[in-house]
């Protein structure tokens, strides 16, 4: 069966996704026409072979980008959104790291298809073809993540030389253009500078600009804003959104803050320990989240709005994911936990066609957030 | 910058008297100098005053600690006891055969040592790196004596390859002067063998431990991220980092060089600065021992100013003024 | 699935480990690395050798016997013999009696006064800091080597006269380590609370100090018993360190100066050599992997 299907996936190309579909995955993608699906990403595991034992940073993970979408990656730390966004582009350290399973399709071309049968990498070659220059990203860290014995014009143009054929002066004056385009003031001192004579904030646009240097199709923001100042947040977050209409670009918008959701993005894909627990268009997912985990993040978020004078806390912490519980990982800290939940990890539901969740206690009708203790 | 070197030059002079003092102190203390090979019991007391007056002993010990620094910033580094010839004279022919071994073993070590710290480090745990970092400790553990032993008694005795001894052959003339430095330079290769094997072991180390950290760091997965082929990003973004805290070794290195040339120069016959010391110090010459160890002492201070100036050369972050 | 249960009985001795105490830990760590285990065994068996075997075998190091000079290894001399008759494998670990005697006798006195001027400088500061300092500055720019030869030559070669030369010199690296660590240790509240509290600062030196730069103190002397074991070998090998008739591994060396000696008698000069490199060796693997356990930051 599995073979038949991957067969239909290599022969195969402008046929509806939704009838590929494998049934256990549970992706809800009917009716969406392959072209406008820009990154799909099905059964991805990454994993970390340590000393101290196996990590499962990314355990089956199915999530999916459309032509000029902006997904949120959403989760708290450790639960594998870095590491799947980053097995896209294969930048994981291997090893530790291995990629241990799974099918990502990106713009029609097989990145990555790893099942019993096979083990299938697009070959680095092309693969660098496409980093940088059809997908790029921005980093966490604004402060270490830029070279720092070299230019800011170096840094820059590096990608533009390699991918678009620049000499170095066109890529110099592009450069130039591109600081100008995320605001940053003086672009022509400022890209002769190097990164530690830059604030956080600044290093963080320099960082987009070099991300947008080749005008990339996808976007993969991981945390950009985390450590900056709260002002600064909020000055980049505004710049992205400002980009994203001009770019044109699909974005992966990694953040463990619903808040910053809310703004940037159309749909949302929440994580735990290395699964898709949920995953939602916006205005959906913070009306009737279904997923204990989902109902806990949005009532954890601080809103002006309601009288209460307490935070929702989700008790417990994010599991070891070297010993992680059986059955849903999950159960240690929901609410709701039945018996089975300890035992099977819970099948994927079809709420509608862009809503899933993956929950034992789903029953066609929605999780109630007010459901008691049944086992 | 210039200021900076320049306070940093100021900075030698109290520290290298310090040095100049305690080894003046030493020699003070001594039991005896070279004007004792000189006497005989039988001399009459005339005959000692003359002696001593010949080597300038007659001085109190603090008067003639300054008439031996006034001459020495003038260039004069006194008259050898043992030659009768100035100290300078001596020296002078030394200085280039040993700063030509120290030249050829650093060369040699930093050729081999830091390529290998790379490999090591671009390969974790694999079988190059397993023996790699073996060598690197058998490097650091050998004797330098004994492996000079060990490379006299199979490559010049056994196979016959290189010169038991020395940096010339007396009896070879050669036709021409490249000629002649292909004889020297073959004498010197086991020399700047055993000379370089610790400062291989060592930047092969420290190598493998500075680029492993940077490998890691987050600024080279931004450089995988652009699309940069390995090779850029390995051997222009982390070994532009990585190589930082090497280059500022390589002045801290020009003492270790020198002590070791000392032991290598024994072994292998070479008539450089340290046998020549090593000569002094048994015939008790204290104007030849004076001035190398103040030589010495000297290197090791700009070695370590050549480090701060190279670490500032090679880090846009580091700034002096 | 065999993987999983790896992982789960890996996790658990992890869990132990986290149970153990500081220096539990430490030796928790250091033996899972197998190189610095068998070195640490292979130190020990060295350590003993050196010690017993001197005491049980029927030959004395001094006991000459012309008619048996240079005999190559046989059953009753293991090593062999020297120009002079005497049996290579007692003066083989007599030897190592006393390059190893002496590395020990060394390291312990540059550890106690580094401890202490480290200690004074880092927590008093101020004038004396700068002082202690500024000496330290002046003997790490010694010409190491050459500067042993000089007093060595000078004074003649006697043990006490080697010894007093390295600890002389190797005292200040010590005592900056120390000094930057109690530095570093001052800044942390805990100083604070006990200052607040009115500990008085022999007491908060000796009770909160110094167990924290004992670690660092232990490392600085396993890869220091290494250096200083070179340095007093090669000394000893140029005829500047421990002279004849006492043996050490460096001047049993010393007759590979000798043509003869160095292409026919290997079994003179080989074994002190060895001697040599393996515990130079044992010293800096088994130093490397303390530190690593100490500091397991340092490592990956």
């Amino acid at each position: 069966m599995n073979e038949n299907l991957n067969n239909d996936l290599n022969n195969v190309d402008d046929v509806d996704i939704g009838a590929m579909m494998v049934p256990e995955s549970g992706m809800p993608a009917v009716g969406q026409k392959k072209e406008d699906i820009l990154l799909d990403v099905k059964g991805l595991k990454t994993f970390f072979h340590t000393d101290n034992g196996t990590v499962r940073a990314v355990n089956d993970v199915d999530f999916y980008v459309r032509k000029g979408e902006t997904l949120g990656l959403v989760g708290e730390s450790g639960c594998g959104k870095s590491i799947s966004s980053m097995s896209i582009t294969r930048i994981v350290e291997t090893p530790p790291g291995k990629y241990e399973g799974g099918e990502i399709t990106f713009d029609g071309k097989t990145l990555l298809r790893i099942n019993e049968n096979e083990r299938y990498l697009l070959p680095e070659k092309d693969m660098r073809s496409i980093r940088g220059n059809d997908i790029s990203f921005i980093f966490q860290e604004p402060m270490t993540s830029l070279n720092p014995v070299f230019k800011i014009s170096k840094q820059i143009s590096e990608p533009m030389m390699l991918h678009r054929g620049m000499t170095k002066k066109e890529a110099h004056e592009e450069s130039i253009r591109l600081l100008d385009l995320v605001r940053i003031p003086n672009p022509e001192r400022i890209v002769d500078e190097y990164p530690f004579s830059l604030s956080g904030g600044m290093r963080q646009r320099v960082m987009i600009a070099m991300a947008l240097a080749c005008e990339p199709k996808l976007l993969i923001a991981d945390e950009p804003t985390t450590a900056l100042d709260v002002t600064v947040q909020a000055q980049v977050l505004e710049l992205m959104n400002d980009l994203k209409s001009r770019i044109n670009a699909s974005i992966i918008f990694i953040t463990h803050d619903l808040g910053v959701i809310a703004e940037m993005c159309d749909r949302v894909v929440v994580m735990y320990a290395g699964k898709v627990v949920e995953s939602s268009p916006i205005e959906e997912l913070f009306e009737s989240p279904q997923h204990p985990y989902t109902q806990g993040l949005i009532a954890s978020k601080p809103d002006m709005a309601t009288t209460e004078k307490r935070l929702h806390v989700i008790p417990g912490n994010v599991p070891d994911l070297t010993e992680l519980p059986g059955g849903c990982p999950f159960h240690p800290r929901c609410y709701k936990v039945t018996e089975r939940c300890k035992q099977e990890y819970p099948p994927t539901h079809k709420i509608t066609d862009e809503h899933i969740v993956s929950c034992w206690e789903y029953n066609g009708s929605g999780i109630s957030s007010e459901g008691g203790e049944e086992a | 910058m210039r200021t900076y070197i320049i306070r940093r030059l100021l900075q030698i002079i109290p520290v290298f008297l310090g040095i100049t003092v305690i080894l003046f102190l030493i020699i003070e203390l001594s039991p005896g100098d070279a004007s004792t090979n000189f006497i005989d019991p039988r001399m009459r007391p005339e005959q000692r005053a003359e002696i001593a007056r010949r080597f300038g002993l007659e001085e109190p010990a603090f008067n003639r600690y300054f008439i031996w620094l006034g001459n020495t910033l003038r260039g004069d580094l006194g008259m050898s006891m043992r030659y009768q010839r100035p100290v300078t004279e001596i020296l002078a022919p030394m200085i280039p055969t040993t700063l030509t071994l120290a030249l050829l073993a650093f060369l040699f070590s930093v050729i081999i040592g830091i390529p290998a710290g790379i490999i090591s480090a671009t390969r974790q745990y694999s079988l190059a790196d397993n023996s790699l970092t073996v060598f690197s400790l058998i490097g650091i553990s050998l004797p330098s004596f004994f492996f000079g032993l060990i490379l006299l008694r199979i490559f010049a005795i056994q196979m016959q390859w290189f010169p038991l001894f020395g940096i010339r052959n007396p009896l070879y003339a050669p036709p021409n002067a490249l000629a002649g430095a292909m004889h020297m330079l073959h004498h010197l290769v086991l020399p700047m063998i055993v000379l370089g094997m610790g400062g291989t072991a060592t930047f092969m180390r420290y190598t493998r431990s500075s680029m492993l950290e940077v490998i890691r760091s987050d600024y080279i997965r931004t450089a995988r991220a652009k699309g940069l082929s390995e090779k850029v990003v390995i051997y222009r973004h982390a070994l532009r980092n990585g190589l930082i805290p090497i280059i500022t070794l390589f002045g801290f290195w020009i003492p270790s060089l020198m002590g070791g040339a000392v032991i290598t120069e024994s072994i292998f016959g070479i008539p450089g600065l340290g046998r020549t010391a090593i000569d002094a110090v048994n015939f008790r010459d204290f104007p030849i021992i004076m001035a190398v160890n103040s030589m010495l002492a000297f290197l090791t201070l700009l070695g370590a100013l050549i480090s701060d100036l190279l670490y500032a050369a090679a880090d846009p972050r580091i700034k002096y003024d | 699935m065999s993987n999983a249960e790896n992982a789960v009985v890996k996790v658990k001795k992890v869990k132990k480990e986290s149970e153990l105490s500081y220096w539990g830990s430490v030796f928790f760590r250091f033996r899972k690395k197998k190189m610095s285990m068998f070195c640490l065994i292979l130190m020990t068996l060295i350590v003993l050798g050196c010690i017993f075997v001197p005491i049980i075998s029927p030959h004395t190091i001094t006991s000459t016997n012309v008619a048996n000079m240079n005999q190559p290894p046989s059953m009753t001399h293991i090593l062999g013999t020297d120009e002079l008759g005497r049996d290579l494998f007692i003066r083989f670990f007599h030897g190592g009696r006393i390059s190893l005697g002496i590395a020990l006798v060394v390291v312990v006195i540059e550890c106690v006064i580094g401890v202490i001027l480290g200690c004074i400088a880092g927590f008093y500061g101020k004038l004396i800091d700068t002082i202690i300092m500024r000496i330290c500055e002046i003997l790490m720019s010694f010409p190491f080597i050459m500067f042993c030869i000089t007093v060595v030559g000078i004074f003649g070669n006697s043990i006490p006269i080697l010894i007093f030369v390295l600890v002389f010199l190797g005292w200040a690296g010590i005592a900056r380590i120390v000094r930057g660590q109690i530095l570093s240790l001052r800044e942390l509240e805990y100083m604070e609370a006990c200052e607040a509290l009115g500990i008085s600062d022999i007491k908060r030196i000796f009770k909160h100090l110094l167990p924290n730069v004992l670690a660092y103190v232990i490392v600085f002397a396993t890869l220091g018993m290494a250096s200083v074991i070179l340095v007093e070998t090669a000394l000893s090998f140029l005829g500047l360190g421990v002279a004849p008739p006492t043996p050490t591994w460096g001047n049993m060396i010393q007759p590979a100066n000798q043509f003869i000696v160095l292409s026919t008698r290997w079994w003179i000069w080989v074994p002190p050599g060895v001697g040599i490199f393996l515990s130079v060796m044992c010293f800096n693997i088994v130093g490397d992997g303390l530190r690593d356990a100490i500091d397991p930051k340092m490592k990956r």
